[in-house]
């Protein structure tokens, strides 16, 4: 096992910049999740990791060594791609024996089948069988080994590649949305699996990732990035509670945070659509920022309660919360907020209601959303999630 | 800078390299003589004759003038406009018949498709005994109706007729077989859906939804056996060469006779071009128009 | 969907009835050329509607197909002409394939633009110069004036290069992982799944080169270096046409294996000539 650096990799692609100077240290044994939207870059990162790509500056340390002149193949690091990438003409004992064959044996030994007779050849490739089948049972596809790819159901070809990635230790995993093709009850099992295989392994892994849950759930940290550029890296409570950038917090999180833009006065209160809210922030006065909130720090009371109100937009039933959408005078989307169905089945479409927020829970930021401004009381950054 | 972009360099010459017999076998064997038979095309080379004098336009000239190479063009036509209706209509009666029918289908298959796994030749030879005039099997059946014997190919009123009923009978199984492709590649959905929006008869459902979602299939089958029929040969040069009265004289023919048994070279060659330049005629208008039918699907 | 019953099984009879008509006219040539070739002269050419033969007359026209024709001759030379075309145009034809697919070289595309207008040209079009060629070298009459014309397929390239372009690249990026070299992924990974496609390519390119004509009609005149279609209609105008039992014998013994084979390998077959699509 190994630990990964990526020190300021740029790279783009006919002059378009997709990464700039992406700097990240994944630690020995750590699995650190890539997130970010779609096309910014994640997969050309992990790419360039593996070897597939040339960066065009920066470089990679893996291990601690550079392996910026090393082929994919000498850089010891399995990858597993998103459309699984097994051989289709191999049996699946095949595909996972490919990587082992490819490091161990000689060019001769491996060009010839008949040169796999040699003494040399078959005490390793004794060696082979017990890892392929000691790594097939712990996936649970030893009844699979002589079948095709295309024998195989989307789940079973996922193990494989699995599989094919293990069987070998390689000293770092990267993981290319492994999950997207599954549908969300193998995908529930296979995550497990992978946590599991990884605290087992104490491998590291570098997981790239669409699915919040899949990155909260199984990371060490998180790392998000954003128009080529690394925005956070957290633990997934740090990113979720404690968001850098408020593109981070837009991005993190589902129900999404709800934003208002303010106005800070002479007081050092900031303005909200008009109404002045009792907490200072450290900007002066006249300037402009954008106060973020999650649906569930904030409260609805009845209007004359508060100085904030707004109607009833709609309502979203997830079962066990209701989500209300509030339409505020002044805003540009609605916000939301989470309410138990107990209290929400009291409320009707259209009525007038207050909002409050909890100061200790907002989260203030400069006007390009870019930097978090302090407050008089600090958020817990470390609070449960 | 790193490793990826010399050996970019060194692939670069292995790929040229891997391409090196291909092309130059490409130019040795089609390219150059394409160009010099367009050369040939205006000279009055002769075999056997020592000089070779430029002619400008003269022999598409005489090919103009002569009345054979017209009865040719018109022969090859009258063939084409035979066998491709022929051919395509049957095959996508055969296809749409034989698709519906879960029993029995893989013997229909096998008997279509057999004219197609043959050595033509050799059936050809079967077809001209079976229309023998005397001893021939439909003229035995005729007379057993009682009717007159017919001399199907020996007949300048029939022969080519007769030509193309072969043609039509190679040809079927082929084009079922590219239909029954298609057919098979219509999603199971649509037939539900159209059946809802009242759809009630086969011919609706044929109507509203096969024959719409056959159109690129019929597109590329028409093309192809246009292309097979201009290529008509066989049966004119061994069977009837070309005879009677220049009836089965067709394109082919007339070059393979002015060209290696006349050895008229430039005159041939002439024949040639206006050949390349009516099958390259019939390639593009698959190119541009087939192109466009897949794109508005 | 279903159909009420009673007029699904009229419709069904009427359907059955009119494929078995036509499936008798595409039969008939073969049942005509196989019975005829058992039957003796004097059946042959009694008046009268007969069908089967009611004399063995097939030992004497098998056997005169055999000693008045160098029919194995024929055969072996078919044999030889369309595995020599075959295997050339294939070694030639998947190297060229997998670099036109996936090596970005110099005048590639001016490469691919060729293949594409040769797609266009049939053989007849570069057969004269390819005659005069084959004369002035002395090479008529010869194995190689049949094979060479052909060894370069367009069709065989572009067949595969479409292969080796839709192979997931993925896979290759999984290879170098792996440590595979460059030439091993093409040679053990892209390859082997190329092998269908191949072997559809050469089931086409066998059958229309055993069937051709045109060509060996050019370039033979010699029997002993006939090709099976031209043998068959060298012993057509020799016995001009009036030993029909020997002449549909011969047919038969021409045609007989390509259909043995379609009938044991209908998929392969099927798919091979179809492949044009
Ligand atoms: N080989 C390439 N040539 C040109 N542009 C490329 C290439 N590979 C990637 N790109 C571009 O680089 C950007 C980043 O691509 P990348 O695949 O890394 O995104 P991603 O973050 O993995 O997206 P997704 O979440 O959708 O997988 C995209 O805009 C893509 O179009
Ligand atoms: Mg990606």
């Amino acid at each position: 096992m190994a630990s990964i650096t990526v020190r300021d990799i740029s790279k783009g692609f006919s002059g378009q910049p997709i990464l700039r100077n992406v700097s990240l240290d994944i630690r020995d044994g750590e699995f650190l999740s890539l997130v970010g939207p779609s096309g910014c870059g994640k997969s050309t990162l992990l790419r360039i990791i593996a070897g597939l790509e040339d960066q065009d500056g920066g470089a990679i340390e893996i291990g601690g060594r550079s392996v910026d002149a090393e082929r994919p193949g000498r850089r010891d690091v399995a990858m597993v791609f998103q459309s699984y990438a097994l051989y289709p003409h191999l049996s699946v004992y095949d595909n996972m024996a490919a990587p082992l064959r490819q490091r161990s044996l000689t060019q001769l030994q491996r060009g010839f089948g008949l040169a796999r007779l040699l003494p040399e050849a078959r005490r390793k490739e004794a060696e082979f069988r017990r890892e392929i089948e000691a790594t097939a049972a712990m996936l649970g596809i030893t009844a699979l080994l002589q079948r095709k790819p295309a024998q195989l159901s989307g789940g079973q070809r996922q193990r494989v590649a699995l599989g094919h990635a293990i069987v070998r230790h390689p000293k770092a995993f990267l993981m290319d949305e492994p999950l997207s093709n599954l549908d969300a009850k193998l995908r529930d099992t296979v995550r497990a699996e992978i946590s599991a295989l990884q605290r087992r392994l104490g491998a590291t892994f570098l997981y790239v990732t669409h699915d919040q849950a899949e990155a909260m759930t199984m990371s060490d940290r998180i790392a998000v990035i954003m128009e080529g550029r690394v925005l956070q890296i957290g633990t997934p409570s740090e990113v979720y509670h404690d968001p850098a950038d408020l593109r981070v917090a837009r991005f993190i999180g589902s129900p999404r945070i709800n934003v208002l833009p303010g106005e800070v006065d002479s007081t050092g209160r900031p303005t909200l659509l008009g109404h002045a809210v009792d907490f200072k922030v450290p900007s002066s006065a006249g300037s402009r920022v954008q106060v973020a909130f999650r649906p569930h720090d904030a409260l609805i009371c009845s209007a004359d309660d508060a100085r904030l109100t707004g109607t009833i937009q709609h309502m979203e039933n997830l079962g066990s919360d209701i989500l209300m959408h509030l339409a505020l005078p002044g805003a540009d989307e609605p916000i939301i907020v989470r309410e138990s169905y107990e209290t929400a089945a009291r409320r009707r479409l259209g009525d007038k209601v207050g909002l409050k927020l909890d100061p200790q829970k907002l989260l203030v930021f400069d006007e390009a959303g870019s930097a978090r401004l302090g407050q008089d009381a600090p958020v817990k950054t470390k609070a449960a999630s | 800078m790193t490793p990826l972009s010399a050996q970019k360099r060194a692939e670069a010459r292995v790929g040229l390299m891997l391409a090196a017999p291909a092309i130059l076998l490409l130019v040795l064997l089609v390219v150059l003589p394409v160009l010099a038979t367009a050369g040939f095309s205006l000279t009055d080379y002769r075999l056997g004759t020592q000089a070779i004098g430029f002619a400008g336009f003269d022999n598409y000239a005489a090919l103009w003038n002569d009345p054979r190479f017209w009865q040719s063009v018109a022969n090859t036509a009258t063939y084409t406009l035979i066998v491709v209706p022929g051919s395509v209509g049957l095959g996508l009666g055969a296809a749409l018949l034989i698709e519906s029918r879960g029993w029995l289908k893989p013997f229909y298959r096998v008997a279509y498709f057999l004219p197609v796994a043959s050595t033509f030749i050799a059936m050809a030879i079967v077809w001209e005994f079976l229309m023998n005039p005397s001893v021939g099997l439909f003229n035995q059946i005729l007379a057993a109706l009682g009717l007159p014997s017919v001399n199907f190919l020996g007949n300048p009123q029939t022969a080519l007729y007769s030509m193309a009923a072969i043609g039509i009978w190679e040809l079927t199984g082929f084009n079922m077989v590219l239909f029954m492709a298609g057919l098979s590649a219509i999603p199971r959905d649509l037939y539900d859906a159209s059946a809802v929006d009242g759809a009630e008869s086969g011919w609706d459902r044929f109507r509203m939804v096969t024959w719409p979602m056959l159109g690129p299939t019929t597109f590329f089958v028409v093309i192809i056996t246009m292309i097979r029929a201009v290529r008509v040969f066989e049966v004119a040069a061994v069977i009837t060469q070309g005879r009677p009265e220049g009836a089965t004289e067709v394109l082919l023919y007339s070059i393979y006779v002015q060209a290696f048994q006349y050895f008229n070279i430039g005159y041939a060659a002439a024949l040639i071009v206006v050949f390349l330049a009516v099958t390259a005629l019939i390639a593009l208008a698959q190119a541009r128009f087939g192109g466009q039918r897949e794109a508005n699907r | 969907m279903r159909r009420r019953s009673s007029s699904s099984l009229v419709s069904s009879i009427a359907s059955h009835a009119v494929l078995m008509l036509g499936a008798l006219v595409m039969l008939l040539p073969f049942l005509w050329m196989a019975l005829t070739s058992l039957k003796p002269p004097q059946e042959i050419f009694r008046f009268g509607l007969h069908i089967l033969p009611e004399q063995w007359g097939g030992a004497e026209n098998y056997g005169r197909v055999f000693s008045d024709t160098p029919m194995l001759r024929f055969l072996v030379n078919g044999i030889v002409v369309c595995s020599a075309i075959v295997v050339l145009q294939v070694l030639i034809a998947v190297p060229a394939a997998y670099a036109l697919a996936r090596i970005p070289f110099r005048g590639r595309s001016l490469f691919f633009s060729l293949i594409l207008i040769s797609l266009l040209v049939p053989i007849q079009v570069p057969s004269l110069f390819l005659y005069l060629g084959f004369a002035h070298a002395g090479l008529l009459d010869t194995y190689a004036s049949l094979v060479l014309p052909f060894i370069i397929s367009a069709f065989a390239i572009f067949l595969l290069r479409q292969h080796f372009l839709h192979f997931p690249q993925e896979v290759i990026e999984a290879a170098r992982l792996d440590n595979f070299g460059e030439f091993e992924i093409a040679w053990r990974i892209v390859l082997p799944s190329a092998r269908p496609a191949i072997g559809a390519f050469a089931v086409f390119s066998m059958v229309a080169h055993w069937n051709d004509l045109y060509w060996p009609l050019v370039v033979v005149t010699d029997p002993a270096m006939a090709t099976p279609p031209l043998g068959v209609v060298f012993f057509r105008n020799q016995e001009s046409g009036s030993d029909f039992g020997a002449l549909m014998a011969a047919a038969t013994v021409i045609s007989a294996p390509l259909i043995l084979a379609f009938l044991l390998a209908q998929r392969t077959f099927v798919r091979g000539l179809t492949s044009i699509r």
